[in-house]
């Protein structure tokens, strides 16, 4: 067979034939890491703000957000999602030309960008940068901050008939764990377990829960109502119904 | 003549591109003739080919993964540039060994070697017998076919070759060893060929 040797390189003279700039392919490239790394923060930060507002009892931001739902903060997961597809598409058109991205499934790498935004949700987490961010969300939305607040005020007063607790054991109509103010409470279960605590005792155990009640002697409470992270409180507080055991007091 | 890396052979071709001879000269023959294997095409037709397939590697020479093997991209570009050819001529089922009379023996050779058809196939099996099976395989079986028995890449080229995962090769290469042995025992083929 005759060498086509000539013929290409005379083609390549005769139309000035030039490889494709460099930078088109560095652009694209850039692109694909920019839109996975943004992924990944929003990702991130989405998820630490996740892990902040489930460690917290009253769940206030997503109550918050159900009543005032601001487009930016309704949006982040939906952004998180169009990075996803922003790299998926990009790595289709690079890597479907230069690179290596058919050895890999596309699912493989939605759940890698998925659980790598779970790890950075939790490092966000630890680190701070999701406490931060809520005080910033405070800061940029007033009615936030205003809803957050009412908890603030509200919540950390067992004098008031309000208890927040880190639960740290559970006996038979008896409760112990850790107060706002650091001490070790005792919780008597005036309610009787079955009403109380139903089948949610099981979960209460090294979580936050709140106790409405009143004070019976130094670190000792009694409870008429356990209040389950996200139940009823906020609705009290918005509609100024005082717990139980606030009138014992006032 | 000290043989130059798949990156120095693209940094000479960008610097200077009459240097680019040495790729061409390098991969000219295994490209033409897969090409052949692939389209059955006549020597003007796989030149052309050929041609548009040297003529676009050149335009995305900038675009080349250094963590690619320089054969593997190359290949890829000609797979494509004869899936086009096929779809646009009548020569979708035509792929086929004809391009070079000793392919069908090579083919019977290797697949006979091969340690999961080893036991049951043996040499004697007729080389006309073999080229009518790989015509009745379907494409993706047979283009994978050719490309690990004839051309003899390995899994990681094939996957590179054809864009699709590695797993994705083993499995097809299977499906084809047992598709191609489901067809030799077809009455038609069955005198042609004895098992142990």
């Amino acid at each position: 067979m005759p060498s086509i040797r000539d013929s290409i390189l005379a083609d390549i003279h005769a139309k000035k034939i030039q490889p494709r700039p460099r930078w088109q392919y560095i652009l694209l490239h850039a692109g694909l890491w920019t839109s996975g790394i943004v992924t990944i923060v929003l990702g991130s930060f989405a998820c630490a703000l996740m892990i902040l507002e489930f460690s917290l009892p009253e769940r206030a931001y997503f109550r918050w957000m159900e009543m005032n739902a601001s487009p930016w903060f309704a949006a982040l997961p939906y952004l998180w999602g169009i990075g996803m597809i922003a790299v998926l598409t990009i790595g289709y058109f690079i890597f479907s030309k230069t690179g290596r991205s058919y050895r890999f499934h596309a699912g493989a790498i939605v759940v890698l960008l998925i659980v790598w935004s779970f790890v950075g949700g939790e490092i966000t987490y630890i680190s701070g940068f999701a406490q931060r961010g809520d005080h910033m969300i405070q800061r940029f939305q007033p009615s936030y901050r205003e809803f957050r607040e009412g908890f603030q005020h509200m919540i950390p007063r067992p004098e008031e008939g309000i208890l927040p607790l880190l639960v740290t054991q559970i006996e038979w109509e008896e409760i112990q764990g850790n107060g706002p103010d650091g001490q070790e409470w005792q919780v008597i279960l005036k309610c009787g377990t079955d009403a109380c605590l139903k089948r949610q005792a099981l979960i209460l155990l090294h979580r936050p829960a709140i106790f409405e009640g009143k004070i019976r002697e130094e670190h000792v409470f009694d409870a008429f109502e356990v209040l389950f992270p996200g139940e009823d409180l906020h609705v009290k507080i918005r509609k100024n119904i005082p717990p139980r055991g606030a009138t014992v007091f006032h | 003549m000290l043989e130059l890396s798949d990156a120095e052979l693209v940094r000479k071709t960008l610097e200077n591109a009459d240097n680019y001879w040495l790729i061409i000269d390098r991969f000219e023959q295994p490209l033409l003739r897969y090409i052949g294997r692939m389209t059955s095409a006549s020597h003007e037709e796989i030149e052309e080919l050929g041609q548009i397939v040297f003529i676009k590697a050149y335009r995305s020479l900038n675009g080349f993964d250094t963590h690619l093997k320089l054969s593997s991209w190359l290949y890829r570009i000609a797979h494509n540039a004869c899936v086009d050819y096929l779809r646009k001529s009548s020569k979708k089922n035509h792929v086929s060994l004809d391009s070079d009379d000793t392919d069908s023996q090579a083919l019977i050779e290797k697949i006979a070697s091969d340690e999961n058809i080893a036991l049951y196939l043996t040499r004697e099996a007729q080389k006309d017998g073999v080229q009518e099976i790989v015509h009745m395989l379907p494409e993706k079986y047979r283009v994978v076919m050719i490309l690990y028995f004839l051309e003899e890449k390995s899994y990681e080229e094939i996957s590179d070759i054809l864009q699709i995962p590695v797993n994705s090769v083993w499995t097809l290469l299977n499906r084809a060893k047992k598709h191609f042995m489901a067809l030799t025992q077809e009455p038609q083929f069955s005198h042609l060929f004895t098992y142990a």
